[in-house]
């Protein structure tokens, strides 16, 4: 059984791979389709279909361009009209795609047999495996993901649920640890039977559990982290693995861009942690930087994942080096220490954490006034005015009002629930991940529009700014592109 | 008049009794001297009457009102100061810090601690020459002098010594003796405990006892009389 | 970018000397409580923490004035101190060594875990400075109005102890340390005794906690194993003071907190991570290897 599945999965992946790197042949009905909803996360109909968010809360700081009108017929079942997939036939090779920035292809199309791996999917249910720290990470109320985690879902299973099936919302605390991340995937897959997994937040647990997803033939979506680790093989040759915004790497030009924007001709100093899935895009950040800089590029160094007592002596070398502009990945926790025992005023940089940032802005104020990140999802200046996010927040937490991890999950949650309901009816793991690679443009408007042309789909990140008057990050640009 | 007065004092470790019911009494200003071999019950007797042990029943009743339950601390306030077995002088400090902390109880009184050092020293002038030595370097018998003086320090109306003779050469604990003697002819009220026959000249009052009891007690001349080997040997 | 060895070494003492006054204050109350009740005492950290987060609330949640706050945070390390006597260390005042270790241990989890249930929803915390200046010395070394009024308290309440140990109650405290049962004799109350052991102890602890929290952020356990971890380094001065010396606690925090921060020299730095608590450990264990009872191991007595 187990080994039918596998097998028949490969040549889907097979044919779904050679669908799309073969452009005639791939770009049929299904690639043109857009699945785009201006400003709000897209009403799933009853029947299924994808119709546009009503009112926009701030169409005008979230929508993406051309996104107002820009509802394009979202074939929910993935077109029914399309192929059966490219042919399976034997010896035909893959070629490299031009179209992904390095990552895979992701298969496009997937047979419409009606058959495929339906694990975790009944008439009326879909199971749904999330992870995330709910416990061990510093800098994260320990509630707040208890709180995030399934919002969405509920919100969409009072309104019928996606096709029709209800979405049922397994949640696991990965205590910040990958080997805790990976068991818990693990049992997702093998005693939930959960359909697909979600990666909540945190670069090392999604990277950990995304490679056990792929061993286990389970679709894995989060938002962009690393995209190598090094003795590991790349996130984008995983083969259920799935990115909805733009990776550490894919961000380095924009903190290039903000960097000469704010800081041109200033010194700059480039900080990471010493995970080593940050190895590469330390590298990349550095060369950004250096050839944005040139010799102003006063420092640069690894710290330690959680960085305590060796604060004062990195802000000691950040304020000698003379820089102005720090560009920053590392956890929120060591933002805080290292920014705390700063004797030298400087602007951070960082890229898309997919931990929450208004704890910084809470705790560090004014250490990190006017500290630029990027981020999958808008500060929640914007989000307090999606009015269907605030309320279905409250709805699941007894009132209580949504905080910044509320906001990247129900996006993460949104963004997937879009996707279920592209794929349709006839939902199987072939379809959905199929469904991806076809429709690639996904659009919930809090999420950047995604455009799945490779493993990698983000195509943008909304820029936060840490407003310390208001102590959260504000949305100061949405849909920054590299 | 009795200045103490002990009555069926039973003290026990636990379940096992040391002391099985003794009675007896010290006058005001006699040196009364507590014979008896080791384990007999003598410590255990004078411990129980400073307060550090607590009697199973019996009473101990000082100028003719019972103890009770009072502590250590209140007790030397009263007037009763033991200076214990094996000396216990507080070694890393120096014998005049020794001597302060002996009148901890009088400390709100600097006039009487004052006349009380100078008393003490005057009985004992080896510990004047050693004023500023740490304790803990004296020689063994200037560290019984130095338990004696600390016991002074607070100007008892009742000085308890156990054993001032242990481990001391015949001489150095006859200048112990002497001392005492001296301090019980100012006023003071001695009890001695000793395994050591040779305090016996010094004692208006004898008590023997022996595992736990009292068995024979002599007072005035009768002292003198005490066969003191038949008594050890419980004849 | 790359300064020279000996400016680099300037730079790590100058750190070292600074992050070794709060070592100091915890390594003191660590030897006075072990002088005093013969107890290594692992709940030390702890009063600090807990005092922080007294002070913490106050000042934040509470909106009190700093001076307040900071009396506040103090008291509730003090109270804490005098809890653990009261109901810890008294009790098992005639258990077995081990018995009481594991019973300090035991209040600084139980410490941790009251920290972590009281403040839940808010798991980073960050206090104000007493002064937010700084300046830099000659040699480069970054140097904040905080951490010299840290080592000034150090100084100031070294210098408070030395004088209150020469003081009839300080020579009363030394007593019943030296000979308990002498000490109830002449009238001392060994019991009053050690609860002010443990009381001052705790306040020590408080001052670590309460000066030391505004220079990172905090959380649960802060002073113990946090961004200020203090309990080993404490330790490691304590033992340097062969457990008994006030001085040499003062003199091994500092020196403790120096050689910590020889790890922040390029060449540790970039290829160890992690080598402050190696160096640390491997001059520790050099140094019992020589000196088995320590190296600031003064005279007897301090008064």
């Amino acid at each position: 059984m187990t080994m039918m599945i596998t097998r028949k999965f490969q040549a889907v992946a097979l044919a779904a791979a050679i669908t799309l790197t073969v452009p005639a042949c791939g770009q049929k009905s299904g690639v043109a389709s857009q699945v785009v909803v201006g400003g709000v996360p897209g009403q799933v109909a009853a029947d299924g279909s994808i119709v546009p968010g009503t009112t926009a809360a701030d169409g005008s700081a979230v929508g993406v361009p051309g996104a107002t009108g820009g509802v394009t017929g979202g074939t929910p079942t993935g077109g029914g009209s399309t192929t059966g997939g490219g042919s399976t036939t034997g010896g035909s090779k893959t070629t490299p795609s031009g179209t992904g920035g390095g990552g895979e292809a992701p298969p496009a199309t997937a047979p419409r047999s009606g058959g495929g791996d339906t694990t975790g999917v009944t008439d009326t249910t879909i199971k749904v495996g999330i992870h995330a720290p709910v416990t061990g990470a510093a800098a994260i109320p320990q509630q707040s993901f208890e709180k995030a985690v399934g919002v969405y879902f509920d919100m969409v299973n009072k309104k019928g649920g996606i096709n029709g099936r209800k979405v049922e919302v397994k949640f696991e605390d990965d205590q910040f640890r990958p080997d805790t991340a990976r068991a818990r995937c693990k049992k997702f897959a093998e005693q939930d039977k959960v359909f697909l997994i979600i990666g909540g937040a945190g670069a090392d647990q999604i990277d950990a559990c995304a490679r056990y997803a792929a061993s286990a033939s389970v679709p894995y979506l989060s938002a962009g982290v690393h995209e190598t680790r090094p003795g590991q093989a790349p996130l984008s040759s995983l083969s259920t693995y799935f990115a909805l915004s733009l990776t550490y790497e894919q961000q380095t030009p924009l903190l290039a861009r903000t960097y000469k924007a704010s800081y041109n001709g200033q010194k700059v100093a480039v900080i990471t942690a010493d995970n080593d899935s940050l190895d590469n895009f330390h590298g990349k950040a550095v060369g950004a930087i250096k050839a944005a800089a040139g010799s102003n590029l006063a420092y640069e160094r690894r710290i330690p994942k959680n960085t305590t007592s060796d604060a004062p002596g990195i802000a000691g070398e950040i304020c000698r080096s003379g820089a102005k502009a720090v560009v920053w990945n590392a956890s929120p926790s060591s933002l805080l220490n290292v920014a705390k025992v700063l004797t030298c005023k400087v602007g951070f940089i960082g890229p898309g954490l997919t931990n929450g940032l208004n704890i910084v802005a809470e705790v560090g104020c004014d250490n990190i006034a006017n500290a630029r990140f990027y981020s999958p999802f808008p500060g929640m200046d914007v989000m307090r005015r999606n009015a269907e996010f605030v309320n279905a927040y409250k709805a699941s937490n007894g009132g209580s009002a949504p905080d910044d991890l509320g906001a990247a999950i129900y996006g993460v949650e949104s963004l997937v629930g879009m996707i279920l309901a592209a794929t349709g009816k006839d939902l199987s793991r072939e379809s959905f991940m199929a469904t991806i690679g076809k429709v690639k443009q996904f659009n919930n408007g809090i999420y950047p529009p995604t455009n799945f042309s490779s493993r990698f789909g983000g195509t943008a990140m909304h820029l936060l700014r840490a407003d310390c008057s208001k102590s959260e990050f504000v949305t100061e640009k949405v849909n920054v592109r590299p | 008049m009795a200045i103490l007065e002990i009555k069926d004092l039973v003290v026990g470790y636990g379940a096992f009794p040391v002391l099985h019911g003794i009675d007896f009494v010290v006058e005001e200003g006699e040196v009364c001297v507590l014979l008896g071999l080791n384990g007999a019950g003598k410590t255990t007797t004078v411990t129980t009457i400073a307060g550090l042990l607590r009697p199973t029943s019996g009473q101990v009743l000082f100028e003719g009102s019972p103890l009770g339950r009072k502590p250590p601390s209140s007790r030397v306030k009263s007037g009763i100061s033991l200076s214990p077995e094996g000396r216990r002088v507080f070694p890393r400090m120096t014998v005049g810090q020794n001597l302060k902390l002996g009148a901890w109880s009088q400390r709100r009184s600097p006039a009487l601690v004052k006349r009380q050092m100078k008393l003490v020293l005057d009985y004992f002038p080896r510990l004047a020459e050693r004023e500023h030595q740490i304790a803990g370097t004296l020689s063994g018998g200037e560290q019984q002098m130095l338990a004696v003086a600390r016991a002074m320090m607070s100007n008892p109306k009742l000085l308890i010594i156990d054993e001032a003779s242990l481990g001391l050469s015949p001489t150095l604990a006859r200048v112990v003796w002497e001392a005492t003697a001296r301090i019980a002819s100012d006023g003071t009220t001695v009890l001695m405990v000793e395994q050591n026959a040779g305090a016996l000249p010094f004692a208006d009052r004898a008590l023997v006892m022996e595992k736990g009891t009292l068995i024979r007690t002599a007072v005035g001349e009768d002292v003198k009389n005490l066969d003191v080997r038949a008594a050890y040997l419980g004849a | 970018m790359n300064l020279p060895l000996y400016e680099q070494l300037a730079i790590a003492l100058t750190a070292g000397v600074l992050r070794g006054a709060v070592y100091a204050l915890v390594a003191l109350g660590i030897v006075l409580v072990f002088r005093g009740s013969g107890v290594f005492n692992f709940a030390q950290a702890e009063f600090g923490t807990t005092g922080l987060f007294a002070a913490y609330w106050a000042l934040t949640v509470q909106g009190w004035s700093y001076p307040v706050s900071f009396a506040f945070g103090m008291a509730v390390a003090i109270a804490l101190g005098l809890l653990t006597e009261r109901l810890v260390i008294h009790p098992l005042r005639d258990s077995s060594r081990v018995t009481l270790l594991v019973g300090t241990a035991g209040v600084a989890l139980a410490a941790i875990g009251l920290q972590f249930w009281l403040f839940n929803e808010t798991l980073v915390m960050s206090m104000p400075k007493i002064h937010d200046g700084y300046f830099t010395t000659p040699w480069g070394a970054i140097v904040t109005m905080q951490e010299l009024i840290t080592l000034g308290v150090l100084a100031g309440g070294a210098a408070l102890l030395a004088l209150f140990f020469r003081s009839p109650s300080g020579l009363a405290i030394q007593a019943a340390q030296q000979e308990r049962v002498a000490s109830e004799l002449v009238g001392i109350s060994v019991r009053r005794v050690s609860m002010l052991t443990w009381g001052i102890a705790a306040a020590l602890g408080g001052l670590a906690g309460i000066l030391a929290g505004p220079y990172l952020t905090f959380s649960a356990g802060f002073l113990s194993f946090g961004a200020v971890g203090s309990l080993l380094p404490g330790f490691m001065a304590a033992v340097l003071a062969g457990m008994r010396s006030m001085p040499g606690a003062v003199a091994g925090g500092l020196l403790v907190g120096a050689i910590e921060q020889l790890s922040s020299l390029e060449v540790f730095a970039e290829s160890i991570p992690g080598a402050g608590a190696m160096i640390l450990f491997v001059f520790l264990l050099v140094v019992l290897l020589v000196r088995p009872q320590g190296i600031f191991v003064g005279r007897a007595v301090t008064a």
